[in-house]
């Protein structure tokens, strides 16, 4: 076997392994930040390109437009993902959250535009939160995803209660946020947890 | 506001569903039934076509271990080719909820290429009243603004999120079973029939090639 073909099924092993969708965010609108830092060109190597725009909504008197008295609305970012698959470009789009708990700073990421091949199977697929820890710096965006497997040794031995289901792919939480955040407060530092950092360069 | 006006103005689309998902299957292994009719190739031509076997797994070789969970023999291995030639495997369970036949849908072994799209996916069920002759499968989905009527006007209380712009049902199976008979023969209740016609023996044959590579 081909090295790059080793390195290809390490990858898609990695993406698959640092997964924990959940039904709810890990936010509730008092918890959002923005950091202007956040905006800009990422290069995320083989996770492709990340572009991060803020979404900066201005209340107006227009009707045509609304009045955006949310602060999850005025603290969104937009969140475009390129990635490159046998010579095309994939793209896909995210509703991007920044959020404060506990002292960590998260990102909190939810599908908003993207395309399936098989329309049928698109009926099939709900939309879920997932999310990292994040440290943001002028030159670069280092997230941390979560390791399901420790979650799933966790339920599997007793040591947490957290709603759930098991699916052909893993766990989706389906705790509701104020349970999820409970949780994040607790293990969201524990190195078992915490997958080995995501590092994007500004472009 | 809420998420789709925000995309909306934003100029997004969202993906515009009218059937119902749900965690949990509509079935359990009791409620199972297998009616020979379902079996066979539905649909208008060699491009747009669902095919429908029974997965039997003592007879089954070398079969993917993703179907390996489906071993009650009464799933049914459902392949859906589009216009656009994608096709994807659903496992398929057929049902009766008193009177009434409902079949169950569930992704199998699906790809979604983008990878960081692919971790915020979670497949549902998807379940539908069914009429089963010689001819014809003719399948009536449930119709997400009646159960979006139901919610508003708190006729129900069936465990239920807001995900997106759509509603997923969370209830497990024992309390879905209970809302679905419920309502089962409500003309508000669907969207439009769709009638999957069985294709004559000749047509089908055209399929044959593939369909040997389907059930590999």
């Amino acid at each position: 076997m081909k090295a790059r073909t080793v390195l290809i099924i390490g990858f898609l092993a990695l993406l698959a392994a640092s997964c924990i969708p959940s039904l709810f965010p890990l936010y509730t609108e008092k918890d959002l930040v923005t950091d202007d830092r956040l905006t800009g060109t990422w290069d995320a190597g083989d996770d492709g390109i990340w572009i991060i725009e803020r979404l900066d909504f201005k209340p107006n008197t227009n009707p045509l437009n609304p009045d955006w008295t949310s602060p999850a609305e005025q603290k969104s970012y937009r969140l475009k993902v390129m990635e490159q698959h046998e010579g095309d470009t994939l793209s896909a789009e995210f509703v991007m959250h920044m959020l404060v708990l506990g002292g960590r700073y998260y990102l909190n990421y939810f599908p908003s535009e993207y395309t399936l091949d098989h329309e049928f199977l698109s009926w099939f697929m709900i939309e879920a939160n997932n999310f990292s820890r994040v440290t943001v710096s002028q030159d670069s965006l280092v997230l941390n995803f979560f390791n399901p497997s420790y979650l799933r040794t966790l339920i599997d031995q007793n040591r947490i209660r957290i709603a759930h289901i098991r699916h052909d792919n893993g766990i989706l939480i389906t705790a509701p946020t104020r349970d999820l955040q409970k949780f994040m407060v607790k293990y969201g530092n524990e190195k078992d947890f915490l997958l080995s950092p995501d590092i994007l360069k500004r472009i | 506001m809420k998420l789709r006006t925000v995309l909306f103005i934003m100029g997004l689309t969202l993906i515009v569903i009218s059937c119902i998902p749900s965690l949990y299957p509509l079935y359990r292994i009791s409620d199972l039934l297998i009616d020979d009719r379902l079996e066979g190739v539905f649909g208008a031509d060699d491009n747009e076509y669902w095919k429908i076997r029974r997965l039997d797994p003592e007879f089954e070789k070398n079969i993917p271990d993703a179907w390996k969970q489906y071993d009650s023999g009464y799933t049914y291995k459902l392949t859906v080719r589009e216009k656009s030639g994608a096709m994807q495997d659903f496992a398929m369970h057929l049902l009766r909820l008193r009177k009434d036949l409902y079949v169950d849908f569930f992704p199998v072994d699906y790809n979604i290429k983008h990878e960081f799209l692919a971790m915020h996916l979670v497949p549902a069920h998807i379940f539908a009243k069914a009429e089963i002759t010689d001819k014809y499968l003719v399948l009536h989905y449930f119709d997400m603004d009646w159960l979006e009527d139901l919610i508003k006007t708190n006729r129900i209380k069936i465990s239920y999120v807001e995900v997106g712009d759509r509603y997923v049902l969370t209830a497990q199976t024992e309390e879905l079973q209970k809302f679905i008979t419920k309502f089962a023969n409500d003309s508000t209740t669907f969207i439009e029939p769709d009638t999957l016609r069985r294709q004559n023996v000749e047509t089908a044959l055209t399929n044959f090639p593939i369909l040997i590579n389907a059930c590999k």
